[in-house]
């Protein structure tokens, strides 16, 4: 456990300084997003900046934050096996405690993002009204109104922690495989969108998997991807060599 | 002695390659060992399977009586300094050594603080400008630094000036008989680090060779240098690694024991006998003989 405790010191030393960095950027886009969204509407009535949703005249700023965390994964989760993992490694850590780390890092990084998210998204309705917008209310898996902050922080972890299992295993494939990931990868894309039918049949799959009306069955899902994709993660990376870097 | 690593049955393959041949061998704690081999024997596939960088086909590492594989508590023990690049471009030197203070266990901050100034590196530098010397130097303090009792330095000394190198090696040897430990170097610049070498892990072509103490080695070592006619009697049956001739002498190499009593008939016949350093045994064994059958190339 000490050498887990350890890698998890470095893991946060290594993040701290980004998540910082990603969240000053991110509130000062936000307050852009508000100055502008006040402006706009004294002018324009259908001009909005932010998410919004179709059939309705909400908008929310902190709600088109969602793009650039999910962007943001997918960056951590890459650099994690192409920085980390190897300098980890090279330094004489175990594969095992290092994905040990990993984990513990998600779950603790997903919760960082969901508890500034959500209070951000509670802040947003009441910053939106008070500019004279109408607040975006409904994100589907959660209501900024009818629900609490605590089930909203829930809902967004277990988003948050679902990509990070599924960018953690495609940070793996790609630590694994290299550039041969990638055209693998784009082969298969080719194939799935010029057949129709089977197009349709990931579409379906993916939206079943994917979409839920309630929560138990949200949450039952998004476990079972999280535990399934870093199991998955575990297998490719358990017995990798380490790559030689350039000289 | 305790024996600290133990690697038995050892064999690693890349591809249709086999690098790595039933390698086995025992290494006591608190030596020096130097690993030798030409360029592409395996040496670094070596110490990167004893350091789990890469996972093994078949074979056994056992620190401290404990397998290594996957085994925190054995690699706690254990630092490897590659001559590759470590992985951190855009970092500073000082981010590297922070990382290495956190992940290495017995990590000796104040001995970190006492090599950056005796190296004179600036480290607030990022390690990508740094030039290779000046990475070997990053890698060097880190190894020293970690106290690791197991630790590997491959090629420490890379781009590294004189006046550098002999300092490293100065201070390695004075580190070590302050705070003991199991060092390997794995080096080409023989020679200049001969005389820290306890015992000599020798491989060619995938396959231990040799593995013995340096003294012993080096007793066995022998230049004669006189007429051949005079050294014949002497050398009948003993392995003759080297010869050149120029004119009427002839100077071999010789890699067997030498009696007195041959040692002493030999200078009566004017044949002198020099010991030999050990960068030419290397050269020698490695090119000419297969000892282990006793065959003799180019003479006699």
């Amino acid at each position: 456990m000490d050498a887990v405790k350890r890698l998890m010191k470095y893991q946060n030393y290594d993040f701290k300084k980004d998540f910082l960095s990603f969240w000053a950027v991110i509130i000062c886009v936000n307050i852009g997003g508000y100055i502008l969204n006040s402006s706009f509407g004294r002018r324009y009535v259908d001009m909005r900046i932010g998410m919004m949703s179709k059939g309705s005249n909400g908008v929310s700023v902190a709600g088109a934050n969602l793009i650039p965390i999910l962007i943001f994964i997918i960056a951590y989760c890459i650099e994690m096996y192409q920085e980390s993992f190897p300098l980890a490694i090279g330094f004489s850590s175990t594969r095992r405690n290092f994905y040990k780390s990993v984990i513990f890092s998600n779950v603790i990084f997903s919760m960082a993002m969901a508890v500034i998210e959500a209070v951000l998204l509670k802040a947003d309705r009441l910053i939106i009204t008070s500019i004279g917008r109408e607040p975006l209310l409904d994100f589907n898996y959660f209501h900024i109104v009818n629900d609490n902050i605590l089930f909203i922080i829930l809902s967004l972890f277990l988003a948050f922690l679902t990509c990070c299992g599924v960018f953690n295993l495609l940070g793996t494939l790609v630590y694994k495989f290299g550039y041969k990931f990638w055209i693998a990868f784009g082969i298969l894309a080719t194939i799935i969108l010029n057949i129709a039918g089977l197009k349709n049949i990931i579409w379906e799959g993916g939206k079943t998997l994917l979409l839920s009306n309630n929560f138990p069955s949200y949450a039952m899902k998004a476990l079972i991807i999280s535990l399934m994709t870093y199991v998955l993660g575990w297998l490719i990376i358990r017995k990798v060599d380490m790559k030689s870097s350039k000289n | 002695m305790i024996n600290i690593l133990e690697c038995k049955n050892l064999n690693k393959t890349f591809g249709k390659t086999n690098v790595l041949k039933d390698i086995s061998f025992i290494l006591e704690e608190n030596k020096i060992y130097g690993l030798l081999g030409r360029n592409g024997v395996g040496k670094t596939t070596l110490l990167n399977l004893i350091c789990n960088q890469v996972t093994r086909d078949s074979g056994e590492i056992k620190l401290f009586d404990e397998e290594i594989f996957e085994n925190s508590k054995a690699m706690e023990n254990i630092c490897f300094i590659k001559e590759k690049d470590l992985p951190v471009e855009g970092y500073k030197i000082k981010k590297i050594f922070k990382i290495a203070s956190i992940l290495y266990k017995n990590w000796d901050e104040e001995y970190k603080d006492y090599l950056i100034k005796e190296f004179n590196l600036d480290v607030n530098k990022k390690y990508e400008n740094l030039s290779r010397g000046n990475k070997s130097i990053v890698g060097a303090i880190i190894g020293l630094a970690s106290r690791a009792k197991l630790t590997i330095f491959d090629e420490p000394s890379l781009g590294l000036d004189a006046a550098a190198r002999y300092k490293f090696y100065n201070i390695l040897l004075e580190d070590y008989e302050k705070n003991p430990r199991t060092i390997i170097l794995s080096t080409h610049l023989i020679d200049e680090v001969s005389n820290l070498f306890e015992e000599i892990i020798l491989l060619t072509e995938g396959k231990l060779m040799l593995k013995e103490d340096v003294h012993s080695l080096m007793e066995k070592a022998y230049f004669l240098n006189g007429r051949e006619d005079n050294m014949k009697k002497v050398i009948e049956g003993k392995k003759v690694i080297h010869k050149e001739g120029f004119g009427a002498t002839t100077i071999l190499g010789i890699f067997d024991s030498l009696t007195r009593e041959e040692v002493k008939m030999l200078k009566d016949n004017n044949v002198e006998v020099s010991s030999m350093p050990l960068q030419k045994l290397f050269i020698y064994l490695t090119e000419n003989v297969d000892i282990k059958e006793g065959k003799v190339n180019g003479c006699c």
